[in-house]
């Protein structure tokens, strides 16, 4: 038992930052990601035997982790259906012409060059702003997809939608993050 | 031949999007691939989009491994200890 007590400790100050680094990507919550972090912690304390020795420790937290993200976000939207579908509809019907369906103005001329945006904090920090302009349900979609990399079928569940209503908010995320990143980042930075 | 009826950018831009989430048809890849030939907008912004899921992916590692700016605070990590040994 002592062991297990240094041993908790220990996993706390290695890989403490980490996963609060990865739970508050995620929820955008402090608190909550604070509670995710240690709610893995006590799985993990639970359940040390089925650990398998050649799996990183690192890799078997992550993987406690997003379970329990995914959980909370199957619970927050199975107590708060809705949509924020009006919202983002609007928005991106400005884009196009209403009777031709073309587009209103041609797109700033800009490419992601991944590698020189790396090791731009500003940049990431645009990107972070771009994404909490994003109403919370297009949100955790999008994230979900383009971070989490999920199948669309497991954020469906998650999300209790049916994939034709996953990718319609889909379009939508992109479309405003498109625009929110012309906006915030690539004309700012080329004027 | 029937004529492919050409589609709007709305179309396009859905298509676009969808063919990140799904196997798109035939038919739906032909009118794309028509309408981002002859639509300098388009074809821009299906270029733009594509790329935001590469940024995103190369977002996550890095912000996995260097963790720059989200850190616990160490009353937050003595917090976690003490529940974890009240436990």
């Amino acid at each position: 038992m002592l062991q297990n007590l240094s041993k908790s400790d220990e996993w706390v100050d290695l890989h403490g930052d980490m996963l609060y680094g990865y739970a508050l990507k995620m929820v955008a919550d402090p608190i909550l990601a604070q509670d995710l972090v240690q709610e893995t912690f006590l799985a993990a304390l639970n359940s040390r035997k089925s650990f398998k020795k050649q799996s990183h420790e690192k890799t078997w937290f992550c993987g406690i982790l997003k379970h329990k993200i995914l959980d909370h976000l199957r619970h927050k939207y199975r107590e708060m259906p809705g949509s924020d579908g009006d919202v983002t509809e609007k928005a991106v019907d400005a884009f196009f012409d209403n009777a031709s369906g073309m587009l209103k103005k041609m797109p700033s001329a800009w490419q992601v060059h991944p590698s020189e945006l790396i090791e731009k904090e500003e940049f990431w920090s645009a990107l972070h702003t771009c994404l909490d302009h994003l109403p919370e349900k297009t949100r955790d979609a999008f994230k979900l997809r383009e971070l989490e990399e999920e199948k669309t079928e497991d954020i469906c569940k998650v999300l209790d939608i049916t994939a034709t209503n996953l990718w319609v908010i889909l379009h939508r995320a992109r479309v405003l993050m498109r625009s929110c990143l012309e906006k915030n980042w690539f004309k700012a930075e080329n004027s | 031949m029937k004529m492919m009826p050409m589609i709007s950018c709305r179309e396009a831009s859905r298509l676009m999007s969808e063919k990140m989430d799904r196997g798109l048809g035939l038919a739906e890849r032909l009118s794309l691939g028509l309408h981002l030939a002859m639509c300098r907008g388009c074809s821009m912004i299906a270029k733009q989009i594509t790329g935001l899921r590469k940024l995103f992916r190369l977002y996550r590692r890095i912000a996995l491994k260097k963790n720059l700016r989200d850190r616990l605070s160490p009353e937050q990590k003595e917090q976690i200890k003490q529940k974890l040994k009240s436990i």
